[in-house]
């Protein structure tokens, strides 16, 4: 045991072994909840029939399909970073050379898609060049066209589309927040010396900017590399990535041994890609001089010509989708505006693919949301707690363990579930408990993210001074350490909320039929004909992005500098 | 050979550069000297291309700069902070000019040796800029504005970022290879001391305009405003109350003085002490630091203001507080001075 960590560690309660056992209380349910789940997963593939036997692991992984499947994966993701890094570069460039009013609201508001469920935003781009979509809508109404004329369902280009709508913001935010702390002075010498045009980018701008492009188009290649709810929904069953091939052999074919072989492979792959990313971004951390890029409006027509194409680019691209999600949720199927979607949430006609009235759904969310926020937020102030230390050994073991259940996608975290919660040890088949208990592996390393900055930046002297003065440990953890994280804590409870509000990967593997989640039955809807079942599922996408655009305009106004940075 | 010809800049409604006028013949090193904020790095930004919006004109070999972007003004920039490309090594760092303008790739390489050598890094081609000591920052840094034969070198605070020990060895230094290669420079410096030893001649600047232009010696034997006296550390400035007939009245009594002025220097070169009799002001020893080859003294004069006058040690006691000391100005060393100062000269 490293003394150092017991020593310096700031005391939460009084009593030092029940201090300690609490904060064991987060590893156990780690180990429960998540390491437990995954060797089941591992040993599906790996242990069929009680022994270790990799043939049927080596003829998953060999056979054409499944090298199919994976090529897919990768070139989706590849095209998609690629895309995403086109669209991000110049628009990086406008925000940290020009000033121009409402720019922070730009940058904030540019941030909304990622934060948003991928149902929603499957649900918005259905709502926009959908066969039922607003711009199909009004083409076919405008020139009488029999057929809808944007064809875009279950198209590559859809998934492609939605990807980079969902990531543009990620890397424009990496890279403008990196380039903005370059020196200004690089580029200024680079033109004395002779430096213009595109010998500027090629020669300095891009290689200054080469860890930030890197660390971003490893972020997106990872984010589209696992993409789910947008291939599952938009994409048809024409394309499958590697967590839908999961998904499909899991719940339609009920091929455990393929879906358990296809998990490792998605871990494996993950694990390493976010080692890679991880590299990268601390290579990008080091260069934060305080030198910071002097920002000028824009004079010559072609800057302001640049300015306007950004700014109009992005409000179409990243507003128009959203718009039209409310716009179609109030027409769609009827000839003026309509709330009857809304009002029909509350009613339980015959054969509903949901078995209970959509309303009750909402009903789900928020309670399984709430059960999240309070077992993510406690778990996730005694992980801190257990993290705080930051040059322990034990703590730089622990650290990545913690976020793990970040990297393992959330399909492969309710296939885990799915194989390992449903029989004794630990049979929670039934047990309404599974979805906030899946909920929360995936909210806790936020909270984590969010409360252990603040926590490390408390000087241990000021807990000594409070002791000094008479404090009891319980009093100086509630009249000092409280204090001073619970911004932290809060920014972490509005994550833990929002993310479980929108949680789709995980929940639909455990969520029983009978208790469906917001996007559990939007989804559903979704995959139903009839404009009523549509309208109710646009209605419903349009709660709950009401619901993350709220929680998303809480972490923006809460957050200090680091706070909740990933 | 550079020429400098009413330039104004503002910013945000206030005057940032008033008016500036100066010629820098070729093979000179002029130093812009003045407090932070007096807009010399603006001049010199200006002069690089780097700000666009200003008035007036930039002239070299009488040829107008305005229109001529900065790539191919050919001039050499040192920067405060260096501004090293950090993805690139030494070699790189000082080939990046050259490659700009399309020098072969084995030229290059002996230049790259050449002005390597010339600042002393010789062989450090293949190092990482970021694991260099400042110093050596500092001689890749000159060495990368040198390598491409700028017509014309500005430096701006160079030495700015290094401790007083190393500033002081490499000042010289500075000078020296600037001189070898026959550039005509424009050294930028908040360091009196600095400009001095740097420049063949100072412009001190203050508030956005230039108060005076001359040799180091002709800005320290004769400083022309209450501003560049202060400046250059000669504090004993008095108002002139009034001036009759080559006699300029101050709260110390009347001192010779042929021009009308707003105020007056004692230059200290022309102090010494002496005795009752011959004394221009007499005042009570108010507080002594000793500062090795003379006692600085601070001396209340009954009108209750106080004046420092350094006194050589040698060959004499420290003088008591309190004691009754007498000091004698020569009367060539009495300087009138403008005020451009906005406060008055002596508070």
């Amino acid at each position: 045991m490293d003394t150092g960590v017991v020593r310096n560690r700031p005391a939460l309660i009084g009593a030092a072994w029940l201090r300690h056992g609490l904060l064991l209380v987060p590893l156990l349910f780690l180990l429960v909840f998540f390491f437990y789940p995954l060797l089941a997963v591992f040993a599906v593939s790996l242990w069929p029939d009680g022994q270790l036997d990799l043939s049927g692991f080596a003829r998953i992984v060999t056979s054409d399909y499944y090298r199919e499947t994976l090529w897919f994966t990768f070139w989706q993701a590849a095209v998609s970073t690629a895309l995403t890094l086109a669209l991000a570069l110049p628009a990086a460039y406008v925000f940290v050379r020009f000033r121009f009013p409402g720019k922070s609201l730009w940058l904030a508001l540019a941030t909304l898609p990622f934060v948003l469920p991928t149902i929603v935003v499957a649900s918005a781009f259905s709502a926009l060049v959908g066969p039922r979509g607003l711009l199909n809508t009004l083409l076919m109404s405008l020139f009488a066209l029999p057929a809808p004329p944007i064809q875009l369902d279950r198209t590559l280009a859809i998934i492609l589309i939605v990807h980079v709508f969902y990531n543009v913001a990620v890397a424009l935010r990496l890279i403008a927040g990196f380039w903005a702390h370059q020196n200004p002075r690089i580029e200024e010498a680079a033109r004395v010396l002779g430096a213009h045009g595109w010998r500027l980018w090629w020669y300095v701008r891009l290689p200054l900017l080469r860890p930030a492009i890197l660390a971003a188009a490893a972020l997106v290649f990872i984010f589209t590399f696992t993409s789910f709810g947008v291939v599952v929904v938009l994409g048809g069953p024409r394309f499958a990535t590697l967590e839908v091939e999961v998904y499909r052999q899991a719940v339609n074919l009920f091929n455990l041994p393929v879906a358990a072989a296809l998990s490792l492979v998605q871990i494996v792959l993950m694990i390493a890609m976010l080692v890679v990313y991880t590299r990268l971004q601390k290579s990008i951390r080091l260069d934060f001089s305080a030198a910071v890029t002097v920002t000028q409006p824009p004079r010559t027509l072609s800057e302001r010509l640049l300015v306007g194409a950004t700014l109009t680019v992005m409000s179409i691209f990243l507003f128009l989708p959203l718009a039209a999600l409310v716009m179609t949720s109030i027409t769609v199927g009827e000839t003026g505006l309509t709330l009857s979607y809304y009002a029909g949430l509350t009613s339980n006609p015959r054969g509903s693919v949901l078995f209970v009235p959509p309303i009750q759904a909402i009903g789900n969310s928020l309670v399984f949301a709430l059960v999240t926020t309070v077992l993510a937020v406690g778990f996730g102030l005694l992980s801190a707690y257990l993290l705080v230390n930051e040059r322990s050994r034990l703590v730089r073991w622990l650290d990545p363990l913690f976020m793990l259940p970040l990297a393992v996608s959330a399909v492969t975290l309710g296939f885990g579930f799915l194989v390992a919660l449903d029989e004794p040890p630990l049979n929670l088949r039934s047990s309404a408990l599974l979805i906030p208990l899946a909920h929360t592996l995936v909210a806790m390393p936020f909270v984590i993210r969010s409360v252990l900055p603040a926590l490390r930046s408390i000087p241990p002297n000021v807990r000594e001074a409070a002791q000094v003065l008479g404090a009891s440990p319980a009093v100086v953890w509630w009249r000092v350490d409280l204090p001073l994280i619970s911004r932290g804590v809060l920014v972490g409870a509005i994550f833990a909320f929002t993310v479980s509000m929108g949680e789709f990967g995980a929940s639909l593997f455990v969520a029983r039929p009978d208790t469906p989640t917001i996007p559990i039955a939007i989804f559903r809807l979704l995959g139903q004909p009839g404009a009523v079942n549509y309208g109710q599922a646009l209605a419903m996408s349009v709660i709950l992005l009401a619901v993350s655009a709220l929680g998303f305009l809480l972490i923006e106004r809460l957050r200090t500098y680091g706070v909740g940075e990933f | 050979m550079l020429n400098v010809a009413h330039v104004s800049q503002m910013y945000e409604g206030q005057p940032v550069l008033r008016d500036i006028n100066l010629h820098i013949p070729a093979g000179e090193i002029l130093c812009l000297l003045g407090p932070s904020g007096c807009g010399k790095t603006t001049l010199l930004r200006i002069i690089a291309g780097l700000e666009r919006s200003y008035e007036g004109d930039v002239q070299v070999d009488g040829a107008g700069l305005r229109g001529v972007p900065v790539h191919q003004r050919g001039f050499g920039l040192m920067f405060q902070d260096l501004a090293l490309f950090p993805h690139l090594d030494v070699a790189g760092n000082i080939a990046f000019g050259l490659r700009m303008a399309g020098m072969p790739k084995d030229e290059q390489q002996r230049r790259i040796r050449e002005v390597l050598e010339l600042v002393g890094l010789t062989g450090f081609e293949r190092r990482d800029v970021a694991r260099l000591s400042g110093g050596e920052r500092q001689r890749v840094a000159l060495a990368r504005s040198l390598a491409p034969n700028p017509r014309f070198l500005m430096l701006d605070e160079p030495l700015g970022a290094l401790d007083a020990a190393l500033r002081e060895e490499l000042i010289p230094e500075l000078r020296g290879i600037i001189k070898r290669m026959g550039l005509t420079a424009l050294y930028v410096t908040h360091d009196q001391h600095e400009a001095f030893v740097m420049g063949d001649r100072v412009a001190v600047m203050h508030d956005g305009a230039v108060e005076q232009v001359g040799t180091p010696e002709a800005l320290y034997r004769r400083p022309e405003t209450v501003f560049v006296a202060r400046f250059l550390g000669l504090n004993n400035v008095l108002p002139v109350l009034k001036w009759h007939a080559g006699s300029g009245q101050t709260v110390f009594g009347a001192f010779p003085l042929a021009q009308p002025a707003e105020a007056l220097l004692l230059h200290p070169d022309g102090v010494r002490e002496t005795d009752a009799i011959e004394a221009a002001i007499e005042g009570r020893v108010e507080r002594v630091a000793f500062w090795g080859d003379a006692y600085r003294v601070e001396l209340r004069h009954s009108s209750g203001e106080v004046l420092t006058f350094k006194l050589p040690s040698a060959g004499r006691t420290r003088p008591e507080v309190g004691a009754v000391l007498w000091v004698h100005v020569a009367p060539e060393q009495v300087i009138g001075l403008r005020n451009t100062i906005a406060m008055p000269p002596q508070s």
